[in-house]
């Protein structure tokens, strides 16, 4: 629950019937049905779903950037080499997955980035 | 040499053993806020009940210079003894000696103990307070972590196994206490990891504390591996004893029968539940209107507590309660929920504790993260563990009881031995406006105002199916019942179900949607 140990514990003995009145209580929709309630704090805190952006290569992993071998401008084909990636030990070879233009390489060598985020950019 | 002067040097050797890591080394201990591990063992056990062996084990190691270093007891106190008269088997990690670390002498005194405690027959405590494995012994540490695994599966489900974190479980540590029973934790003291901050740090460049990554709390509240929470040592201990009172020393055994006790009278069973089914109310005071004393010990409090789980007694008998908390999240099912309620499930049939489910609940929790997170494989779970469960199962739909909810809720289908439902249950594939949109959808589009249609279907929908006589004409619950015989009436079901006898075909194990 959003509520420290202390204070829920303080308030759970006895529930008044109006208790739906205090703040902390949301409304959330289940098959239609509205209904009053609390919250828990992972609940909370979950990451929002977002459609794949196809046109941006993204780390899903955090690590280092060890080469970059394309630039903006460059027409790439399936299995060209993009760059090499370190995680976790691991040298990972970046293909390129389709063929296109990239259009930006927001790295560069040596770099540490985290997961998440959008390495280079297809035009 | 004449007796007098052997005895004269065992106390001695004994006295030098136990002072452990050494005044430094516990002065170091006692500003972390924490006790000792043989402060722990005697605060936790009955007094002058703990018998310790192999005090004078000593360790084995002959490189890196550890060959001249004598370390006490190897960092980890075995022994056994009782919590109010109840024999147990325990071990206590030293963090005073070497850091608690873990090498072969180490990991062979707590595996000594383990067999012990599955060939008596009694239950286990770990006190976990350990560096992780001893660098020094390099492969032994390894073999001494994969051997207490080992112990640990093959005692699940024989004898209780109790894991207490007081300190920091770092690294493949952490597997054990995951592997026993019930993990029980105490804030600023318990670190759970696998990887620490540091490594997380180095390898990952993600910056964050011992106490934010794997402190108690997190445990308790968000990851699920811990099922007490508690603010002090002392406080945990308690804890620890209440539960032993609730729990059979092993899976062949009753929990202790204690006198039977009226519930309080200011939990007042007609009063708690709201009739309107959208508006919440703490389930809690359900399930203590009708537990002996109104005493509920309950276990993963803080964590997924859209569902409740925990021991009360009935009739003097121990039960477990699995509860929809409509306070939070509504009271849906979800992959946590699911998670909790099915090994919850799982722990009272290995150990024959009857069940008693109160239902209310609108369903499964609606979101992508939900069903990206595997929501059909985890709320399989709970369909499992009860269809498996042969201990009696007792069922009380206080509301609603919707949908695929209403099956995974220990359903008559899923052969529950009692159903019971009080007046207010709505027993219905789903809620009132979600089966009036689909089945007037029609109507309520073609219709000049919608939304007034929409309302008048919603309350013919009601009138017809919101109640509990459609499911008891057809035998799918017992009885409707008022809110205050429901004690009554979970005594005698628990009364009649005492021989209970279910056919199950053979089988070595099936394949739980783990």
């Amino acid at each position: 629950m959003t509520q420290d140990k202390k204070t829920n514990k303080a308030q759970s003995p006895k529930v008044k019937t109006c208790i739906a009145e205090h703040p902390m209580f949301k409304m959330m929709v289940v098959e239609g049905t509205k209904y009053r309630t609390l919250t828990t704090r992972k609940n909370e805190m979950r990451t929002k779903w977002e459609a794949p952006k196809l046109k941006e290569l993204k780390s899903f992993i955090p690590g280092t950037i060890i080469k970059v071998a394309v630039k903006s401008g460059d027409r790439v084909e399936p299995g060209d080499l993009l760059m090499i990636f370190e995680a976790m030990k691991m040298q990972n070879k970046v293909l390129c997955p389709f063929p296109g233009v990239i259009k930006a390489v927001n790295v560069k060598e040596g770099e540490r980035i985290p997961k998440g985020f959008v390495i280079a950019e297809y035009e | 040499m004449p007796l007098k002067r052997k005895i004269l040097e065992l106390k001695k050797r004994k006295e030098e053993i136990l002072q452990g890591g050494g005044e430094k080394a516990i002065a170091k201990q006692q500003a972390m806020g924490k006790l000792t591990a043989r402060e722990r063992v005697v605060a936790l056990l009955d007094e002058d009940s703990f018998n310790e062996y192999d005090l004078f084990v000593e360790h084995e190691a002959r490189d890196f210079g550890m060959e001249s270093k004598i370390l006490h007891g190897d960092g980890v106190i075995i022994g056994t003894g009782t919590i109010y008269g109840a024999p147990v088997a325990i071990f206590a990690q030293d963090f005073t000696v070497a850091g608690g670390s873990l090498g072969l002498m180490h990991a062979r005194k707590i595996t000594k103990i383990m067999d012990y405690a599955l060939k008596m027959r009694i239950p286990l405590i770990g006190i976990n307070d350990s560096g992780g494995a001893r660098i020094q012994e390099g492969v032994n540490s390894l073999a001494g972590y994969g051997e207490i695994f080992f112990r640990n599966t093959l005692a699940s489900g024989v004898i209780p196994q109790i894991s207490v974190i007081l300190g920091p479980c770092a690294g493949g540590a952490v597997y054990s206490p995951a592997l026993t029973d019930f993990v029980f934790t105490v804030d600023n003291i318990s670190k759970m990891f696998i990887t620490g901050p540091e490594v997380i740090k180095t390898v990952l460049g993600e910056e964050i504390s011992m106490e934010e990554l794997g402190g108690a709390r997190v445990h308790a509240e968000i990851t699920g591996n811990a099922h007490f929470f508690a603010e002090s040592e002392m406080e945990c201990f308690e804890q620890i004893k209440k539960l032993i009172t609730y729990i059979p020393w092993n899976n062949t055994r009753k929990a202790r029968r204690f006198e039977p006790k009226d519930p309080k009278p200011e939990f007042n069973i007609d009063d708690i539940v709201p009739g309107d089914p959208k508006q919440p109310y703490d389930v809690r005071d359900v399930i203590r209107s009708i537990a002996d004393d109104s005493d509920f010990f309950e276990v993963q409090e803080y964590w997924a507590s859209n569902i409740v789980i925990g021991f009360g007694r009935i009739n003097g008998d121990t039960v477990g309660f699995v509860a929809n908390q409509a306070l939070v999240l509504a009271g849906v099912l979800d992959v946590d929920s699911s998670d909790k309620a099915a090994r919850f499930i799982r722990y009272c049939n290995a150990f024959s504790i009857p069940i008693t489910t109160l239902v209310d609940l609108p369903g499964y929790l609606p979101g992508v993260d939900q069903e990206h997170a595997g929501v059909i494989r985890h709320g399989a779970k709970m369909l499992y563990a009860y269809s498996e469960a042969t201990v009696p199962k007792i069922s009380v739909i206080l509301r609603k009881a919707y949908g695929g909810g209403y099956i995974a809720m220990n359903s008559r289908h899923l052969r529950a031995d009692f159903v019971f439902a009080w007046p207010g249950a709505e027993i219905a594939v789903m809620g009132p406006e979600g089966a009036a949109n689909i089945i007037f959808r029609k109507e309520i589009m073609e219709s000049e105002d919608p939304d007034k249609m929409r309302r008048l279907k919603v309350k013919e929908y009601k009138e017809k199916f919101a109640n509990p006589y459609v499911a008891a004409a057809k035998g799918y619950i017992d009885t409707v019942i008022e809110p205050s015989e429901t004690r009554k009436l979970i005594i005698h079901a628990l009364d009649v179900s005492v021989n209970k006898v279910v056919d199950t075909p053979w089988k070595k194990h099936g394949i739980p949607p783990f």
